[in-house]
This record gives C-alpha cells, structure tokens and sequence, in this order.
C-alpha cells in the first residue's frame, strides 16, 4: 500500500509569519518572562540566566539573556530599520510601523521581509556572536525554503542547513521559543523537496483572494450571498472578456502576457537582465566607486 | 451605492427563499444544453458553455446601426470599472449619462450598476444553494432534499419569519465540472492547460510543481491518467474569513478554492485562475466535526472526474482531437495550522500537534510556561556522522537516534481503526485512554474516500 507522498502541505507563509513574530518578541524581551527563565533552571540549562534572589530583599535578579537587545541596543534596531529605504514594490516602508520602539500592525508579508532580509542585515552589530549567526542562519534558511528554483541533485544541501539552524536556535534560544511552527522548519524543508518551489503551494494568493471575496460584501446582512453574487458576475466578466478577445482594448488584463518572460531561467536565477547604461548612469557610478574607494575613505579622514 | 445595496439585497433574498437562484432562468435539460454548446462550437458561433443569453446579448446591437454588441460595450465599460475600482455610485452615474445623453435615443446600454452586474451574472455559470442544518449534521439534497428538520439533531431546517419559510443555514457550491469545461471553450484558455506537458524542466532543476517528485509519482502510478495532458491537477485550499472588517465580529466563512497547477506556474497564482468551489457559511466557524459535510458536494464532484471523467469538448484540439474525456485529481491540499488539523482529520495541539511527525513528536509540558514546548531533540534529523550530535559541550547529551519516520496514510488508517475500536469497546473519546493522545490522529478525513489518496 503505498500513497500520495505529501497529501497536505504546511503552509510557508504562516509559518515564517510565526516565527518571525516570536523572534521580534524575544528579540523586544517581551517574551523573556521569569517564567521562561525558570523553566530553564528546571530543566537545568544554561545557570548565568537563572533567577537570582536579591540579597535582603524580597526580589529576583534577572540577568540580561544574549538573546535580547539592550536599551541601546534596542534604539540602535529601531532607528536602522525605520532608516531603511527599499526600492518600490519591496514591501510596506516598516518605520511607519513603529510606534515607540514596538511593531504594530505588520502583515505577513512584512514580517516575511524582515525575517529573511531586514533582521539579519539590521542586527549584525547587534547581540552576541552566536545569536546573531543563529538568526542570519534562520534568514538564510527561509530563503532556500522560499528558493523560486529547486536543484534536484542538491536537494540535501538546503535540508542540512535548515536542521542545523534549528539546532543552533534550540542552543540560542531558551525552550519557550520552540512552538510547533519553529519545528514545522524541519517538514519544510522536506516539502520542497517533495512538491517544488513554494510559489504555488503557499498561501499568498489564497489570502489575497479572500480580500476580493471580502470586497464583494455589499450587504453586511447576507455577506454569503453577496460574495457568491459578486463573485459569480465576476467570473464572468471575466470569461465573457476572455472569450471575445476584448481584454486587447482594455487596461484590466486578465492576466499579462508579458509575465512568460519573468519565468525565463536567466531571469529566475538572478542573472539579471543586459541594458546599455546611460552615460549619466556611468558618471554616477563611477562617483560612487571613487567616493566609497579605500583609499579615498582614508585620505577623507 | 445605495442602489447597489438594494439590488444585492432583493437577490440574496430571493435565492435563500427558492433554494436555488431565481436569476438562472435556463430551463433546459442538461443533455440538451450541452449539445447545443458543442454545435455552437463547433459552427463558431459565439456561446459560453453552453450560455443561451449570451448569444441573444451578443446579437443585441448597441444602437441601431452601430457595429457595436450590447454585451462587448457592457464588459469593455465593466472592465474599467473594476480594473479602477470605481464605486456602484459611480458606475451608475456614467451609465446614466452614457445612455441617456451621449448615445442615441433608443439603445440597449444598461441603464445602472445593478442592472450590468445581473445581466453579467446571467451570462456565468450557475451555483447550488444547499440548505444545511444549524449544526452542520447533513445536508439537505438527495435522500435528505426533502426533510424539514435535521435526522441527526432535530434542529429546524427553517426559521420562521413571517409567512415565509427562509432556511437556516445554505451551503453555496459552484459546481466544479462546468467551470472546467469552460477553460477549455476558449481556445487561448485551453492552450494552457497542456503547458505542464511540454515544459517538465531537463536540466535536473524543479521550476514549478510538475517537475517536482510527487508529480513524478503519479506519472508512473498513474500513467493512464497522465497520458491525457488536458488532466488537471488541482490543489485545495481552505482558510477562515471574516466577512467584517471589524476585529471584534466573530462571524467566519470557509471559503474553498482550487488552484490550477496545469496551467503555468505564473499563472496559477492569478485571481482569474483561482476557482471559488465552496462558500461554507457562518457565522460560528466551521468546526472539524461538520467540515466533512460542508466538502461532500465537491469530493463527489472530485471522485467522478477521477472515476469515468467527464465529456469535454477542447477549442484547441490538442493532437488534433476536439472531444476528449475531461478526469482531474486532487494534487495536494493546502492549509494554516488550523484548517490543516481539521482538513487532516489530526491534533494540532498538545502532545503529538505534530502532524507530520504524529506520534513520533518530540514534546514536553513545561510548568512554569503552562505550554507545551517541542524543542531540544531536532539534531534527530541531521545525518548520523554530523558532528552536531556528538557534541556535549555546546548541545548536551549524545544523539544517537534516528530520524522519526514520517507519517503516512496508512498508518493514519491504522490509528483511526485503533481509535473506532476503543470507542466500540465503551472507551470515552477525549479520555485518558483515547489513543489520540498518542497518536494525534482523530478521524479519517474525507479525501480518504478518494481513491488515490491511500491506495496509490
């Protein structure tokens, strides 16, 4: 008896959505409660993050874990992500999201940026050595997850770098922080193994979907009704426009044709694209290399 | 906008007081549509899966002696509007304007948002309003169509309010065979659903999920499937909405939708391409008890394309044939954590919330955390030389283990069977000895009664 090898997948999208939000909380040290320090001394790990009663007083000491930013620290983080510019169509600008030193309101697709770019990027001065490996590695790792082009004969090389991430951040990270989603990583891995690159098996354009079936809702008493209405003229709007050739005369397509070329394995790769530069494009790039040179740097100085 | 409200209002009215949608007045027999759709097919006349009232629009000028058809003036305008998206007011307004002034007198433009949007319904495809019970114990068709109160738990079917009879709960299937059918009426639309045939990657790279394993899988299993391109592979998916835009409503829909993984990777994720199967309603959310129920239309549907497959008649005469016996298989399904415990018939928490790894999960209550916590055994996975395992100092004890197996579908069989006999034998389900706990495994979903699901 032998049967479909994966039946369900788990979802990347929410998963890295999770973890990222329990990495920004331990990171905050929202989530570094007396209880999970105490949780560690039962279990018997790591002693200098123990609880320590304050002499004569009816108090607990709790020492500063590696794994969360200190004050300055926390400034530091704060002021270099709201500082970031990203090029258009990147993502929401995350400054906008802060509001005294704490994210509000991120969506999924933020904390997708922030897990795999931002925060390893943000935090490389940031924390102890092997905290901040530890979250470049889980950066690292979601990006393979994500990959957009799967070598079949180097499939193991992505699934032991994962599994070795997620036992570094069991050695980095105190047992609070590993939920179920923090072990999904491990199937992951083996998913995309099984069933390919993520892009059509995430859950993306399902979320982005339900947005339209929510538009749909004119009639808050019935918004079944109205959902199964509108959806139904749209559909066929759709077709009926697809049928007789009309989407040539309008903006709305129902999809791009030009989009085939997006999909070429030049551009997949991130080979990039061949332009000619622009003799403006030349003198600003040459300014750069000159002002941001060694030597330059030096004689500023 | 107003006007919008009222329209949608009158509509959703009387579909829940019919049972099925008054706006589809096609009267037909099956059989007889369908002829009709391929004759028109096959002359080049204009008819979408077999729609009556799209040829009457399509011949309907614009005005007299314009060139011109009511329907391509309608949808070009109706694009726009959507593509901007312009409000109901609005639209109404330019229509307004648009017939009454600018046009000549006697013409055919519909005259309001309401009015374009109902005659683009009428040229769609229709949908089943099933009523449901309260509790989502059975659905009310077949043997059942007829019942007025629920066999398993006795609730009304119906509420009362004034004379009229108005069902409790109704079930929205949008039948999945017509919507297929109709990809391949157009002849750009049906090119694509052979992408996946002639686009496997070979230089050893996987691009998309036709060159992925599990595909592979079924091409040798299944190679009578496979040997027909035009079958489609679809991937199920199933999240919770709130149709609200208030945080503090409670109401939740399950909407089902089906991807297409045919056509090109690219498109798959396009809102055109993205099938609505299921509109399960609220407002209390769906629970893992009636979702079954809620799926039956569609498993139905899914296990006839898989069985005999239906007719189908394909505009771009793939190898030159023009009718073809249509089958599609369920390829995966896709979930959150939530619907993936209730979609799976599993545990998503506690001590096996593993669905993967099942009762193989690795788990500890922590007391002062009062949760479970699932970490501290992953160096289970690595190989079994990495130095990773044998390192005390950094990692603790020695892993000498080997990775947990997986679970499959068999031994989620074996787990339900286990769980049934210890209910048989008068063991209470959810107490201490529910092998459940142990396992994870709570019942057998739906897919099961799929034939390529367990036995492949």
């Amino acid at each position: 008896m032998q049967d479909l090898p994966v039946r369900h997948v788990l979802d990347v999208m929410h998963v890295e959505k999770n973890i990222a939000e329990s990495v920004l909380k331990f990171m905050f040290g929202e989530k570094d409660s007396p209880e999970s320090r105490r949780d560690m001394e039962a279990m018997g790990l790591r002693r200098e993050l123990w609880l320590r009663p304050r002499p004569n007083r009816n108090s607990f000491f709790k020492p500063q874990a590696p794994y969360v930013l200190s004050d300055a620290e926390k400034k530091s983080f704060v002021d270099s992500v709201s500082a970031i510019r990203t090029p258009t169509g990147y993502g929401s600008s995350l400054g906008k999201h802060l509001l005294k030193a704490k994210f509000l309101g991120l969506k999924s697709h933020d904390y997708h940026c922030l897990v795999q770019q931002i925060i390893p990027a943000v935090i490389r001065t940031l924390l102890q050595p092997l905290q901040r490996a530890a979250l470049i590695r889980l950066g690292k790792s979601l990006h393979r997850i994500c990959a957009r082009v799967v070598d079949k004969s180097e499939i193991a090389a992505p699934r032991l770098y994962v599994v070795e991430t997620v036992c570094v951040l069991e050695v980095c990270f105190p047992p609070a922080f590993f939920d179920i989603m923090q072990h999904s990583l491990v199937h992951l891995v083996d998913e995309l193994s099984m069933c390919g690159p993520v892009g059509g098996r995430w859950m993306y354009p399902c979320e982005r979907y339900l947005g339209t079936l929510k538009s749909f809702v004119r009639n808050k008493r019935h918004p079944e009704a109205s959902m199964a209405n509108g959806y139904a003229a749209e559909e066929a709007l759709g077709f009926c426009t697809e049928y007789l050739n009309l989407h040539a005369y309008s903006q709305r397509h129902v999809w791009e044709t030009t989009e085939d070329e997006c999909m070429k394995a030049s551009v997949v790769q991130g080979r990039g694209h061949v332009f000619n530069m622009t003799a403006t494009d030349l003198q600003k790039a040459h300014t750069y290399v000159v002002l941001h040179h060694e030597r330059t740097l030096q004689m500023r100085r | 906008m107003c006007c919008g409200t009222a329209e949608d209002q009158v509509s959703s009215r009387s579909d829940v007081e019919s049972g099925s949608d008054t706006d589809y007045s096609e009267e037909e027999d099956e059989g007889e549509m369908e002829d009709r759709m391929y004759r028109q097919e096959e002359q080049g006349h204009i008819g979408l899966a077999g729609n009556v009232a799209m040829n009457d629009e399509c011949t309907t000028p614009l005005f007299c002696g314009s060139n011109l058809s009511k329907l391509e003036t309608t949808l070009m305008l109706m694009n726009v509007f959507r593509t901007h998206k312009v409000t109901n007011g609005c639209i109404t307004e330019v229509l307004h304007v648009l017939s009454r002034v600018v046009l000549p007198s006697p013409n055919s433009l519909p005259g309001s948002e309401g009015i374009a949007t109902r005659m683009l319904r009428r040229l769609g495809l229709k949908y089943d309003a099933i009523h449901v019970c309260r509790n989502g114990c059975v659905l009310y068709r077949n043997d059942n169509a007829e019942l007025d109160a629920c066999p398993k738990c006795g609730a009304s079917r119906y509420k009362r309010v004034g004379q009229s009879r108005v069902p409790v709960k109704v079930l929205r299937h949008f039948p999945l065979i017509p919507r297929l059918r109709r990809m391949f009426s157009t002849p750009h639309l049906a090119q694509l659903m052979t992408w996946h045939v002639d686009n496997i990657s070979n230089d050893g790279k996987m691009r998309g999920p036709c060159d992925s394993p599990q595909w592979e899988h079924i091409r040798t299993r299944h190679a009578d499937f496979e040997s027909e391109g035009r079958n489609i592979h679809l991937g199920l998916c199933a999240d919770g909405l709130n149709p609200h835009s208030q945080k503090r409503s409670t109401h939740s829909l399950c909407p089902v939708l089906l991807l297409n993984y045919n056509i090109p990777p690219w498109l798959t994720i396009k809102k055109f391409f993205i099938m609505l199967t299921l509109l399960i309603p609220g407002p209390e959310a769906v629970t893992a008890d009636s979702i079954d129920v809620y799926l039956s239309p569609l498993i139905e549907e899914l296990a006839t394309l898989w069985a005999e497959g239906v007719m189908c008649y394909d505009a771009a005469r793939w190898r030159g044939e023009h009718m073809f016996t249509l089958r599609a298989m369920l390829l995966w399904c896709v979930h959150d954590f939530p619907a993936y415990a209730m979609l799976a018939g599993t545990t998503n928490k506690g001590y096996c919330a593993c669905p993967v790894c099942g009762p193989n999960t690795h788990a500890r209550y922590s007391d002062h955390l009062s949760k479970v916590v699932y970490g501290g055994r992953h160096r289970r996975w690595l190989p079994a030389d990495h130095p990773y395992r044998f390192d005390e100092a950094v990692f603790g004890a020695v892993e000498l283990e080997a990775e947990p197996p997986a679970m499959n579908a068999a031994s989620h069989i074996r787990w339900v069977y286990l769980r049934e006999e210890y209910a048989r034998f008068g063991g209470r389900l959810g107490g201490e000895g529910d092998p459940m706990l142990c396992s994870g495994v709570k019942r057998l979903p739906i897919f099961y009664s799929l034939p390529y699901w367990k036995v492949n």
